[in-house]
């Protein structure tokens, strides 16, 4: 869309940076040679999902690493680069499919020799990961795709790890928000990419729903195909419906243009508009979104983060190098190479010392770390998946500035399924030992 | 769709709006050409509007509405959607049914016309359908109101956009039955201009009566021609025949005349008045001053302060910073029209096929200003006239529309299904007609 073209150009500026540092370190000596810290950076550089996911992760990580090996940020993480060692980004671009991230990965790990590897905005991705990372044994995090398959279907992952939360947390929050601040809804419809992601979110927002808004029904839902573009024909089928909800879990460009195109055509005068990664695009909406519009941040990430020291010095660093405040992704990268320091710095190797991939995953494994989000508790997925609240909050625009008003914010365990059930189990049951604020 | 082949940005804007101070020539001066330009649109639509008269109002405020449809139009374009290049041309018909029929035939002729939109007065409507009929030329009704276009005399390209004479008097028998149970009124008069609207609003309104049952006496109906000057006549026969409730269908200039003259007599102490499908329209309210007269029943084909809703409150603001003053109902019928034939021809894929785009109008739901929350308008498919809710209510004081001090309140809201006719009776009406009949004549209390 060429609204879009222009919003974005601050961030592709800072995307093609990121790239020439990727040149730099890909023509440099391997890990095992030079005494640094490698590390592979992958997400979307190109394509729809680069602009409000891949090229704002990419400028977090590029910052980060720069302050990192300046020794520049507070405590615990004042250590330089990495336990001491230099830290070295290879940041690749996450388009193409998973066929090619897989064989992107193998060259990560086996030519560009990589210590560890954090990545992948798309879930089809980290699922065609998930088994490689554990055959070439490589300490690899998983910073923001949501698919709750990615250890129900590796029960047994050694050296995949996942510090953002999935997709049913995503809805089950979604719902609570609804359930505290509009409890007499009763009209629901929804909006979703036609793929597990799309189709997942929808499951779990209707499920939770049922159980916490037994009053409402839905009344419509839709299932474009991904990067559709143009959604006309399903606008005009909700706005029909007349809801008083619109759920999605659209994301990137898919988001944007469904925001501009639903508000254009009318939809979200009467319908409030809900959506779970709607916070990726803070920055870019202005008043092409109305007030009012519920959008959460997948976890207490970007304008939902808190307010503690490691925050307010990371968003200020991101703010002097982009002018531009971070969104949830480059919160959500910032979080897991605190991890991976973390587990670096936690996995009793002497200074300077780079610790490998077994003694990486120990040291992360049900780790409790702090971050940019507040204290992160690896607390499920067998110690491999991240377990935080989550917030959300309606968008405001006025007189130029950006806001969110009304943030709710829900405790870990009340949107998170205990260990080892299923979200689906846990919501039909009527979330039972949830621990609600 | 051929139209993906423009550019749509920037080609639905408003390229000319000439007023008649510009041009010599009446007719043409009369003419407004509005949105994309004859290169680029991908479909002509032909309306007729009155722009003199005492109808002039709802021919300007419809060109307004028509606008504001464009305008939205843009805005979609501009958000990424793929909508049809809509080019309109709008003309007085001067309320004649003749030269409306002639301003029409241009329109395909000169225009290359795909659709007609528009049209005031039901005598001219049904003159301008016969013409859509024959030359197969999609007409989409956004104000006239006699039901007798849809029922009797529908046929495969005409449409409606807003509520007929049969909804508005199916809304209002719905009011009387209530208010009797509450009053014990017995007597009932009606009042109506003598030409189509009039005479098959008060038959719709005495079928609608008889469906459900209410049991009245009629003591009077009287003819008044269009826009008649004196109703003292009128008013002295009402009030000599006792009646507890008139109905009446003038409106308008007309009504407000009517209205205005019997506050000079002691009409509105005996008796209660009531238009169910015009009254409440916002000239009306504006002409009643700070006069509540506590008699008045009314409703309209769209309130600007009822629903409630984003989208009304959008389309109200939207025509108010447009004209500076509060819209009649006429300016939401135009804009429905626009909007409903810019989503048909997105459903049938482009204006080449008629019988696709008939389809696409048959059936098309359309979520609308009048709309209340929970409902969305749609085109019933039998008549090809949309089926919408409708609130009937009194008049209360209400001075967020200023220059008006009213607005119509206490609302009585009735759901769009139970408004629908029945099909036994679009079936006998159509029956009637088929066997030599004009229509059903009206049950006999």
């Amino acid at each position: 869309m060429k609204n879009n073209k222009s919003k974005f150009s601050k961030y592709l500026v800072s995307g093609v940076a990121a790239l020439a540092l990727a040149s730099g370190a890909a023509g440099s000596a391997s890990a095992a040679e030079n005494g640094k810290f490698r590390v592979g950076i992958v997400t979307f550089l190109s394509g729809p999902a680069a602009g409000p996911f891949g090229v704002p992760s990419a400028n977090a990580a590029k910052v980060l690493v720069e302050e990192l090996n300046k020794g520049n940020l507070p405590a615990p993480y004042d250590k330089i680069g990495i336990n001491g060692a230099e830290i070295e980004a290879v940041i690749i671009d996450e388009a193409g499919g998973a066929t090619k991230q897989v064989e992107e990965y193998r060259n990560l790990v086996q030519r560009q020799k990589v210590d560890a590897v954090i990545g992948y905005v798309s879930s089809g991705d980290c699922l065609a990961i998930a088994p490689v990372a554990e055959e070439l044994k490589t300490f690899t995090i998983a910073y923001d795709c949501g698919t709750p398959r990615l250890f129900a279907d590796n029960p047994d992952a050694a050296y995949m790890f996942r510090t953002g939360l999935d997709a049913s947390v995503d809805n089950i929050g979604a719902v609570r928000y609804l359930a505290a601040t509009r409890p007499d809804v009763t009209r629901l419809a929804g909006i979703q990419q036609n793929y597990s992601w799309g189709q997942d979110s929808w499951a779990d927002f209707t499920a939770a729903a049922s159980a916490l808004l037994p009053e409402a029904e839905v009344v419509e839902e839709q299932f474009p195909k991904i990067y559709q573009g143009q959604y006309g024909a399903e606008i005009s089928a909700l706005s029909v419906k007349r809801p008083e909800i619109v759920h999605s879990s659209f994301w990137g460009g898919d988001m944007e243009a469904l925001v501009l195109q639903a508000n254009a055509r009318g939809l979200l005068e009467d319908a409030t508009g809900l959506l779970t990664c709607g916070e990726a695009s803070f920055a870019t909406y202005k008043d092409q979104a109305p007030n009012g519009m519920i959008i959460g941040a997948r976890g207490p990430f970007g304008q939902f983060a808190p307010d503690n020291e490691l925050n307010t010095w990371f968003e200020g660093v991101y703010q002097n190098a982009y002018d531009l405040e971070p969104v949830y992704p480059a919160t959500k990268m910032a979080q897991a190479i605190l991890g991976l320091k973390y587990a670096a710095e936690n996995a009793g190797v002497a200074d300077k010392e780079i610790p490998s991939a077994e003694q990486l995953a120990a040291a992360m494994k049900g780790a409790t770390f702090e971050s940019v989000s507040g204290t992160v508790e690896m607390a499920r997925g067998n110690g491999h998946q991240a377990m935080q609240g989550i917030t959300y909050g309606e968008y405001h625009y006025e007189d130029g500035v950006a806001s969110i008003k009304n943030a709710v914010s829900f405790d870990g365990e009340c949107v998170t399924p205990p260990e080892g059930v299923a979200a689906a189990d846990w919501i039909a049951d009527g979330f039972p030992g949830a621990k609600c604020n | 769709m051929e139209m993906l082949k423009h550019p749509v940005s920037g080609c639905i804007t408003i390229i000319v709006a000439t007023f008649a101070l510009f041009a010599a020539n009446t007719a043409q001066a009369e003419r407004f050409e509005l949105g994309a330009s004859a290169q680029n649109a991908d479909a002509v639509i032909g309306c007729l509007y009155p722009m003199t008269g005492r109808s002039a109002t709802y021919g300007r405020d419809s060109i307004s509405g028509i606008k504001i449809a464009l305008q939205d139009l843009e805005a979609e374009a501009k958000s990424g959607l793929d909508v049809p290049n809509l080019r309109v041309i709008a003309d007085d018909p001067r309320s004649k049914a003749s030269y409306a029929v002639r301003l029409a035939q241009d329109f395909i002729t000169n225009d290359n016309a795909k659709f007609f939109c528009g049209i005031v007065s039901s005598g001219v409507a049904h003159a301008v359908s016969d013409l859509a009929k024959n030359e197969k030329i999609i007409m989409v009704g956004t104000d006239h109101a006699s039901s007798r276009l849809s029922i009797e005399a529908g046929h495969d390209y005409y449409f409606r956009v807003t509520n007929d004479s049969w909804t508005s008097m199916a809304a209002g028998a719905r009011y009387l039955r209530d208010l009797q149970k509450e009053t014990g009124w017995k007597r009932l008069a009606f009042v109506g201009p003598d030409y189509d609207y009039g005479h098959v609003s008060w038959t719709d309104l005495q079928l609608a009566l008889d469906e459900l049952g209410v049991e009245y006496e009629t003591v009077g109906d009287l003819w008044p021609k269009l826009y008649e000057p004196d109703y003292s006549i009128y008013i002295n026969a009402l009030q000599s025949a006792k009646a507890d409730v008139v109905v009446t269908a003038l409106w308008g200039g007309d009504f407000i005349a009517f209205i205005k003259q019997a506050a000079s007599t002691r009409f509105f102490e005996t008796t209660r008045l009531a238009n169910f499908d015009t009254g409440a329209n916002y000239d009306v309210m504006m002409a009643l001053g700070d006069q509540p007269y506590p008699g008045l029943i009314l409703s309209a084909r769209h309130h600007n302060n009822w629903p409630d809703t984003g989208r009304n409150k959008r389309f109200v603001k939207q025509f108010h910073d447009m004209t500076g003053r509060y819209p009649t109902y006429a300016a939401e019928g135009a804009y429905t029209g626009i909007i409903a034939i810019a989503r048909a021809i997105e459903k049938a894929g482009g204006i080449d096929d008629d019988r696709a785009l008939i389809t696409a109008l048959e059936g098309l739901q359309l979520a609308l200003p009048e709309d209340p929350p929970g409902f969305a308008s749609y085109i019933d498919p039998e008549t090809h006239q949309i089926v919408q809710a409708q609130a009937v209510g009194t008049v209360v004081h209400n001075e967020d529309f200023p220059p008006s001090k009213l607005m119509v309140g206490n609302w009585a809201i009735y759901d769009a299904e139970d408004l629908k006719p029945s099909k036994e009776m679009v079936k006998r009406r159509r029956d009637a007609v088929a066997g030599g009949s004009e229509a059903v004549p009206p049950p006999t209390p």
